[in-house]
């Protein structure tokens, strides 16, 4: 009854190896999870089975010092709520957080089962060494965490737990049949856990070509945005200085405008006293010639008369004629003060035109650099976060590395267990 | 002989100056009765720069022609008859030659003074134009 206990105090530095290992790969989480609820079944199978192939030995000799060992060694696996093992008459005989498991007799027949409630998922296993069933296994798992935490490190470090214990219990499983089962379970995970393994160096140095990528193109968008902001800046300023043009332009339209209408006042004043001197230059006019009509009928005493009423007349005539021409110019003045006026409203108007645009362009000018620079911010942030990614890939790509080695040297080391028991029963079978 | 010459369109008008009683500025604003020089010359346009002619009729009645300015003057020599054959009404006393070598038809105011008051009888005072 001793010797195989203390095969498993020998073999248990390789499980205690095997757990450092889970416990350095549980540190390290790939960003990208598998199909979580299609995967955590087959996983929680996967490692109950194991567990109860492992246990039929101790449980079959009342070690319930190895059963803790074991059941300390499958909570590795963070989804284990609880497992208890149960000995035929119903008795515990060890168990990890063994208070959490319900009674559920359904659970404790001759074929595995499983049922799930309250967040868990509760399995039903018998306990198997040799062809005799020695007592049950029955362990839940929660499900959120088993969703959670399905990631390919999490999977690849329970069974590499699982191998050893596997390993470990094989040695010194009494049942041929049952050790073959076992190191033909074990060669299975073996084979699970380097692919996964590879699977996981795949994908890591892909993650890390991606990271990659993905630096170089924040870095480029970076770039961008604060090329963008310094236009942005630059377009600013040119609006400011065309703005301040813009409203020199409107006050001096507004000057011009004013010196405008005073030039078409006064070039009225100017229209009204020319009309003035017309009026007084056609009395004179008239005077002259009724003068000069007295000094005809006066006769040759009134010739000097009339020859002076005549040059008095020629006088008004040219007077006529320049206050016409007077009058015309004031016309054509007022005339073309009207049109410079209205052509100096539209500049007016324009400028002003031109002013609210200005206006509008700095202030979508300034909300664009405003929101480049946030942009800039955040890509700074995130090529920081990339970095930090990138960082954290190359840990994990080294950590897959280290874990494909281990996986190659767990598949060899069960070559060899499968290798000895067969040369093993040979020999047995020989004499 | 001192003259006063008006034009009226292309034709050109010439008034005896001592037939004249006086000229004055148009709107009159004495009432009396008053002609249209466009008028006897069959122009329908009002006269451009207007004043008014001053003359007697044959009565002694004074009266005013509406002639457009400016008025000229000169002295002119012989008066050529008009040929009877064009029919000439009694108040055109012939045709003189102008220093600018034109016709002028030379008018009668004492008896254009009665073809106007014939026509119109003593009207109010015109309306001054707008």
């Amino acid at each position: 009854m001793s010797q195989p206990s203390s095969r498993i105090q020998t073999l248990l530095p390789l499980a205690a190896s095997a757990l450092v290992a889970v416990a350095l790969y549980e540190l390290v989480t790939i960003p990208a999870g598998l199909e979580a609820r299609r995967g955590f079944e087959s996983r929680a199978l996967s490692v109950g089975h194991v567990l109860a192939l492992s246990l039929g030995v101790a449980v079959q000799l009342d070690d319930a010092r190895t059963v803790e060992s074991f059941l300390t060694a499958a909570a590795a696996e963070p989804s284990l709520s609880y497992a208890v093992v149960r000995k035929p008459d119903g008795k515990a005989l060890g168990g990890y957080r063994a208070e959490r498991a319900p009674v559920r007799p359904e659970l404790l027949g001759m074929a595995p089962a499983a049922v799930e409630d309250a967040g868990l998922r509760h399995l039903g296993l018998p306990i198997i060494d040799g062809k005799e069933r020695v007592g049950w296994l029955q362990v839940g798992f929660n499900l959120d965490e088993l969703s959670r935490t399905l990631t390919a490190t999490r999977i690849a470090a329970t069974l590499v737990a699982l191998v050893a214990m596997g390993l470990s219990a094989a040695l010194f499983s009494r049942s041929a049949a049952n050790r073959r089962r076992m190191l033909q379970q074990i060669a299975t995970t073996s084979g699970q856990l380097r692919a996964t393994s590879v699977q996981m160096v795949s994908s890591s140095s892909q993650q890390a070509a991606a990271a990659s990528e993905h630096a170089a193109a924040v870095e480029e968008t970076r770039r961008t945005m604060q090329s963008m902001v310094e236009s942005a800046t630059r377009i600013a300023a040119t609006s400011r200085e065309v703005l301040g043009h813009a409203d020199q332009s409107v006050m001096g339209a507004q000057a011009v405008s004013q010196a405008i209408r005073t030039l078409a006042g006064q070039a009225e004043k100017i229209g009204d006293i020319s009309e003035l001197i017309r009026s007084i230059a056609d009395k004179s006019d008239l005077l002259a010639l009724n003068a000069s009509l007295e000094g005809t009928k006066a006769g040759e005493a009134g010739r000097g008369f009339s020859l002076v009423a005549t040059e008095m007349r020629r006088l008004s005539e040219s007077v006529l004629g320049a206050a016409r021409e007077i009058k015309s110019l004031s016309s054509a003045i007022r005339s073309a003060s009207e049109t410079a006026e209205r052509s100096v409203l539209e500049m007016r108007t324009s400028s002003e035109r031109t002013s609210g645009s200005v206006r509008e362009i700095s202030r979508i000018t300034e909300q664009q650099r405003e929101a480049t620079e946030q942009v800039t911010k955040s890509m700074n942030e995130l090529g920081g976060v990339l970095v930090e990614t990138g960082s954290t890939i190359r840990r994990t790509e080294e950590s897959a590395s280290a874990l494909l080695r281990l996986a190659d040297a767990l598949t060899q080391l069960t070559a060899q267990v499968v290798r000895r028991s067969a040369q093993a029963q040979a020999g047995g079978a020989e004499k | 002989m001192r003259l006063l010459v008006a034009r009226a369109g292309e034709d050109r008008f010439a008034f005896e100056s001592l037939q004249l009683v006086t000229i004055l500025p148009w709107p009159l604003e004495t009432a009396l009765p008053w002609g249209s020089l466009h008028a006897l010359a069959g122009l329908t346009a009002e006269e451009p720069e207007p004043r008014a002619v001053v003359g007697r009729s044959s009565g002694g009645t004074p009266f005013a022609l509406r002639v457009p300015g400016p008025l000229g003057e000169e002295d002119a020599g012989d008066v050529l008859p008009v040929p009877p054959l064009l029919g000439a009404p009694r108040w055109v006393r012939g045709f003189i030659l102008t220093a600018e070598g034109g016709p002028a038809l030379l008018l009668d105011l004492p008896s254009l003074g009665d073809a106007v008051l014939a026509r119109t009888p003593p009207s109010p005072l015109p309306e001054a134009p707008t």
